[in-house]
């Protein structure tokens, strides 16, 4: 075992038990704290791979960005309630069958992996060491990229009109919701009251009569 | 130029989203009409593409060919008649009209991509660009718990589901190497892979296409998404989406990976019954009836689901193979799903809720003409003749025959049998049943035009079905 | 261009329909009427054009319909289909006039109704293309469907959910099988795809082909002829169905099961027909005797009618599947005089009926003193349905049992009981209903006699009913060609000796 494949196993099984630790963690202070671990292993994976860029990416974005967005949310945010609740759902008697299932699938296709009878991959032009080179990269996604490229810039308009398009308008917004509210219990009670659902022998009422 | 009417479609939306910030409050519904001009250019340019070369752009990564051009007027359409059917719902709830339009053609440009896309990468991008602007036309209505819990839903699910199909794409780039579907189609061809690996490529795959389309057992988002999002937004989710995502299903599994296709026919095969039957059974209990036919369109999603196990890669114009069928049902399923679920938003228009069917009770004397097309609509979802819900599941029960799975075509027929339960039960309602309520009907010019082209057509497909066949055969010579 | 004219000529009576007012009822009603009067002329041109001795199909309409998948507008008639072609259309006016008076509600869309509802029946008996012909077949249910459910008794959605999903999953089942022939001929036939029954019945199947797709047609013919046990869905419908309803569906819709049989099972699938030969007799006979004692023990008038007919198509399948020439003429004989008898008795149960809204047995009685005219009509129809010597009834059963005979004698004894039965159920009603003396004075006000228009309608039926009874040839000479074709294809295409 040469010392890449070591540290890439290292990074794996860090990576792994982390993010098994997001989600088994009832803190939601721990589970980013632990994203954030995870999100760093995955950038030395990149590092690996040669990807540095991507690397640097991960951890500015991710790590760097997101994961301190999420702890600022949190603490402004009462989190007690939150830690409070249950983590597994009814569904978990009927789901973890299936993950075993779902694992047992891949370790089956893992093991059946024949490396060295997979095709060669695409991109394999470029030289290995070039390959997530900053240049490179940009290359790449102004050519042969172009379109997923501008596509995604689209996509981030959407996710923009979203965000100041779903975000509430105050306390105008809250009466109109209490409106609502109060019509829908309304119509459910009047409902309950006349009867509600249209059953056969409801037929055998002469017109008009119904709603005497 | 391969890719003029998406172009279109994008200035359309931006210029949309522009002048919504622009103009005044009270000229905003001159936003419909630029609208409707937008995407009635684009399909203009659309349609003139029909015949000619298949093209290929942006270095292999969308196509431009007849099978694009298909769906292209099917997503046009659909955004079409959305528009139409809109402005009396938007105006009557107080949602903001530029929003939803721009939403709309941002939703209508992802699609119009998906199906266009010859390469994985610009493939997920272009699904990606759909579904969020769909999560957030479901929760548009900020103000109702029930849209925001639709657009959660969906967006929480549809997020977990994206995630998978991109896992499976990454599988199938590693064990092809290629993300251009042409190519990997000629990888799987070549080389004889190991079944283990192949299946899980397609079991990713199949569940991440699965969530989108609303495949049993990867339909419990769409119920409570289609309730709570406001009516037009639902029929277009209902519709344009699943359409987009089915022409997704037909990139990755006949263009890329046809060659596979006797290791996945049998599983969707399975699917399909599984989704149909389930559906149908649900249906019959509820009361409401946006979550009535929400479980309906699971179940199309079943019917539709039998073409693509019936396909026959390679069969190309052979006029039976499933393909063909499974395009022609999402034609016909376009207009008699979107005619329905515009009558529910017509009827729902001037109340709070108005989804219940006793909102529907003697629909047939308080506005006859629009019972007659609701009728209209019921019938063709049911599948009976000369409507074109029926040449369309016969279309599909033939391609079924046809690939030796008679068993799929029997579960399919009593399938509708079933469905005719709770389609019958609308039109029960709507004649056989009194009230003394007189809720006033909306009237508006736009609903009303857009519910006689969706009648026309579901009457006129039917019996003039052969051009829409020969239509939907001649988009499929590609594969 | 005639047999397009016949069968489309109603839905000009609805283009009609549709800008009238929907308050303007004696307009409405007159138009459809006189459209549907003057598709009745038509036919009767067509029986009087039609050449009885020739045979093969007449007056063919043969264009590309769906193009691309080798599908045609092919229609043509037969000797079998002139006839059943004029009944619809001397029912369908007949049925208009019977609720001239009993349907107030709704008029416009009741004969918008009954206006899509002959086209369906007219274009299924001239169909030749398998696939028009299930069109057809479907577009029947679904005005059948919105005159039970809307015009209909107390139980009417009960009824009609009941009919629809009866119906409707067997003919899903023969639209596989339907499909599953379309392909099994191009395997067969060099890969021509078609469903023209004049092309389909060329090629020889396996029988282990034909046997399940026989049974796809058994699902979709049995529950229309209604055949025992799948007949449960009839007696509901009848009663819940308005006069008019009652008496197309007993007249003609019944009828599409014989026809389909006929058309369809028999010359198409020879050996699955003999194949399943002595289970169809028994169930036949079943049916015949089940029907007959059903009916004796009936309380209402109209299901005592319903449960006879029950009876009667038991006779026609037993006919059709005896497979000798005496046997298939008396089959559609019999469901010709059937549609013709019963739909006569439902009239007459329908003119009491308005008059004072009760069907119960025990309730009437008498009513021959106050209406005379009507009684005398009622019973020739009664006289004509228990199969008296010189009526309709007689004829087609007649020569049903002499088929039968010849085939199994066991069979042709059971099912002689029934007529005993019929006359039985069919006596003890009249003379119930007619001469009974009960407390019915309060009833007399109401119990006036036989008004001009019903009167109009009746006679007709009369007249023909004594016309089969007393010189059946006139309609039989129809029905030579057709028939010997018939048994040339179920004989001759399986390889099997005629019997």
């Amino acid at each position: 075992m040469n010392a890449p494949t070591a540290v890439f196993i290292v990074l794996a099984a860090v990576a792994v038990v982390s993010s098994l630790n997001v989600i088994l963690r009832r803190n939601p202070v721990h589970s980013a704290i632990f994203l954030a671990l995870t999100i760093l292993c995955l950038a030395g994976e990149f590092v690996l791979l040669n990807a540095e860029f991507i690397a640097a990416t991960e951890v500015i974005v991710y790590a760097g960005a997101i994961i301190v967005l999420f702890l600022f949310t949190m603490m402004l945010l009462d989190i007690r309630g939150g830690m409070r609740t249950r983590q597994f759902q009814n569904q978990f008697g009927l789901a973890a069958p299936i993950a075993v299932l779902l694992v047992a699938l891949l370790g089956a296709a893992v093991g059946a992996i024949n490396i060295s009878g997979l095709p060669a991959a695409a991109l394999s032009t470029l030289q290995a060491a070039q390959l997530g080179s900053v240049q490179n990269l940009g290359q790449e996604l102004y050519s042969n990229f172009l379109l997923p490229f501008e596509l995604a810039s689209l996509v981030l308009t959407v996710g923009l009109i979203g965000a100041i398009g779903l975000a509430g308008h105050g306390a105008e917004d809250r009466e109109e919701q209490v409106r609502i509210e109060e019509a829908l219990e309304f119509d459910t009670k009047v409902r309950a009251k006349e009867g509600g659902h249209l059953e056969p022998e409801e037929e055998l009422v002469p017109a008009g009569g119904h709603h005497a | 130029m391969a890719v003029l009417p998406e172009v279109v479609v994008t200035v359309l939306a931006m210029l949309l989203l522009l002048l919504d910030a622009v103009l005044p409050e009270h000229r905003k519904s001159g936003l419909t009409w630029l609208a409707l001009l937008g995407f009635v250019v684009a399909g203009a340019f659309n349609l003139y593409q029909w015949g000619s070369p298949a093209q290929s752009a942006y270095g292999g990564m969308v196509g431009a060919d007849n099978f694009t051009v298909f769906f292209n007027t099917l997503f046009l359409a659909t955004a079409i008649l959305v528009v139409l059917m809109a402005p009396a719902y938007l105006r009557e709830r107080a949602l903001p009209f530029g929003e939803f339009y721009s939403l709309l053609s941002f939703a209508v440009l992802g699609m119009m991509f998906t199906a266009a896309s010859t390469d994985l990468i610009s493939l997920f991008v272009s699904i990606e660009l759909m579904v969020i602007a769909v999560y957030i036309l479901a929760g548009l209505a900020r103000r109702e718990k029930r849209s925001n819990e639709a657009s959660l839903k969906y967006f929480l699910l549809g997020a977990f589901a994206s995630a998978i199909l991109v896992y499976g794409m990454s599988w199938l780039y590693g064990i092809t190497g290629q993300t251009n579907l042409a190519k990997i189609a000629g990888v799987l061809k070549a080389t004889s892979l190991d079944n283990p690996l192949l299946l899980m490529t397609i079991a990713l795959l199949a569940v991440g296409v699965g969530f989108k389309v609303a495949l049993v057992p990867f339909h419990a988002w769409t119920p409570d998404a289609y309730e709570g999002a406001p009516t037009p937004a639902t029929a277009f989710m209902s519709v344009g989406p699943k359409a987009a995502a089915f022409a997704a299903l037909l990139r990755i599994f006949i263009s890329a990976m046809g060659p596979a296709q006797p290791d996945y026919s049998l599983l969707f095969a399975i699917l399909a019954v599984l989704t149909m039957t389930l559906a149908n059974v649900v249906a019959i209990q509820q009361n409401n009836i946006k979550r009535m036919l929400a479980y309906s369109s699971i179940a199309h999603s079943g019917y539709i689901l039998v073409g693509l196990a019936a396909a026959q890669p390679g069969a190309g114009s052979d006029q039976v193979a499933g393909i063909p069928a499974l395009m022609f049902y999402l034609f016909v399923y376009t207009f008699m799903t979107l005619g329905a679920f515009a009558i529910v938003a017509y009827v729902q228009a001037g109340q709070v809720t108005g989804e219940s069917f006793d909102d529907y009770r003697a629909l047939g004397r308080r506005a006859p003409m629009t019972a007659i097309a609701m009728t209209l609509f019921m019938l063709s979802l049911t599948g009976v003749p000369p409507l074109a819900g029926f040449f369309g599941k016969a279309y599909l029960i033939l391609a079924a025959v046809h690939s030796g799975m008679a068993w799929l075509a029997v579960a399919m027929a009593v399938n509708s049998a079933i469905s005719a339960y709770y389609y019958l039960r609308v039109v029960v309602v709507m004649y056989m049943s009194d009230t003394t309520e007189r809720v006033p009907l909306y009237r508006s010019p736009f609903i009303h035009s857009m519910l006689a082209v969706a009648s026309l057509a579901t009457f006129f497909v039917g019996v003039f079905a052969d051009p829409f066949l020969r239509f939907a055969q001649g988009a499929t010579l590609g594969f | 261009m005639l047999l397009s004219l016949i069968v489309f000529l109603p839905l000009v009576g609805v283009a009609l329909l549709l800008p009238m007012r929907p308050e303007n009822k004696s307009l409405l009603r007159v138009t459809t009427l006189v459209v549907m009067l003057a598709d009745c002329l038509l036919s009767i041109y067509l029986l009087l054009a039609f050449n009885q001795s020739a045979s093969g199909y007449q007056f063919e309409e043969n264009i590309p319909w769906l193009g691309s998948l080798g599908l045609r507008y092919h229609l043509g008639v037969d000797g079998l289909s002139v006839l059943l072609l004029f009944l619809t259309t001397l029912l369908s006016w007949i049925a208009i006039l019977s609720t001239w008076r009993a349907v107030q509600l709704r008029v416009k869309e009741y004969m918008i109704a009954f206006l899509l509802l002959e086209l369906g029946m007219l274009g299924v008996f001239v169909a030749l293309d398998l696939f028009l012909f299930y069109v057809f077949w479907e577009i029947v249910l679904v005005p059948m469907y919105v005159i039970i459910g809307v015009w209909g008794g107390p139980r009417k959605i009960y009824a009609t959910i009941k009919f629809f999903l009866f119906t409707f999953i067997g003919s899903l089942l023969m639209l596989v099988a339907i499909l599953a022939l379309y392909f099994e001929h191009a395997g067969l036939a060099n890969g021509v795809r078609t469903l023209d029954v004049t092309q389909l019945g060329n090629v020889h199947y396996p029988l282990a082909f034909q046997i399940p797709v026989f049974l796809a047609f058994f699902a979709a013919f049995a529950v229309k002829v209604p055949l025992w046990p799948l007949h449960t869905w009839l007696p509901d419908a009848h009663v819940e169905a308005p006069t008019a309803g009652s008496v197309i569906l007993a007249g003609i819709l019944l009828k599409l099961g014989g026809y389909g049989f006929l058309r369809f099972s028999v010359p198409l699938l020879p050996e699955a027909t003999h194949y399943f030969g002595p289970l169809m007799l028994t169930l036949a006979t079943i049916a015949v005797v089940y029907g007959a004692l059903v009916s004796l023990v009936q309380k209402d008038w109209k299901k005592l009618v319903a449960y006879s007919s029950v009876s009667h198509m038991g006779f026609v399948i037993l006919g059709i599947f005896v497979l000798n020439p005496q046997g298939l003429e008396g089959a559609i004989l019999e469901m010709f005089n059937h549609g013709l008898l019963t739909g006569a008795l439902f009239l007459c149960v329908g003119i009491v009926y308005e008059r004072v809204h009760d069907r119960e047995l025990a309730h009437l009685g008498g009513i021959a003193r106050y209406m005379p005219v009507y009684a005398a009509f009622f019973m020739v129809f009664m006289l004509g349905s228990v199969g008296l010597p010189g009526l309709a009834g007689f004829v087609g059963e007649f020569l049903v049992l002499l088929g039968t005979f010849g085939v199994s004698s066991l069979a042709g004894w059971i099912s002689m009981t029934a007529i005993i039965l019929a006359a039985g159920y069919l006596l003890w009603m009249y003379a119930r209903v007619m001469f009974v003396k009960l407390n019915t004075e309060h009833y007399a006000a109401e119990l006036v006699d036989l008004r001009a228009h019903e009167v109009a309608y009746l006679l007709p039926l009369l007249a023909l009913v004594i016309w089969v009874g007393v010189y059946p040839d006139t309609w039989l000479n129809f029905l030579h060609p057709a028939v010997s074709h018939i048994i040339a294809q179920a004989s001759a295409a399986g390889g099997l000796a005629a019997r």
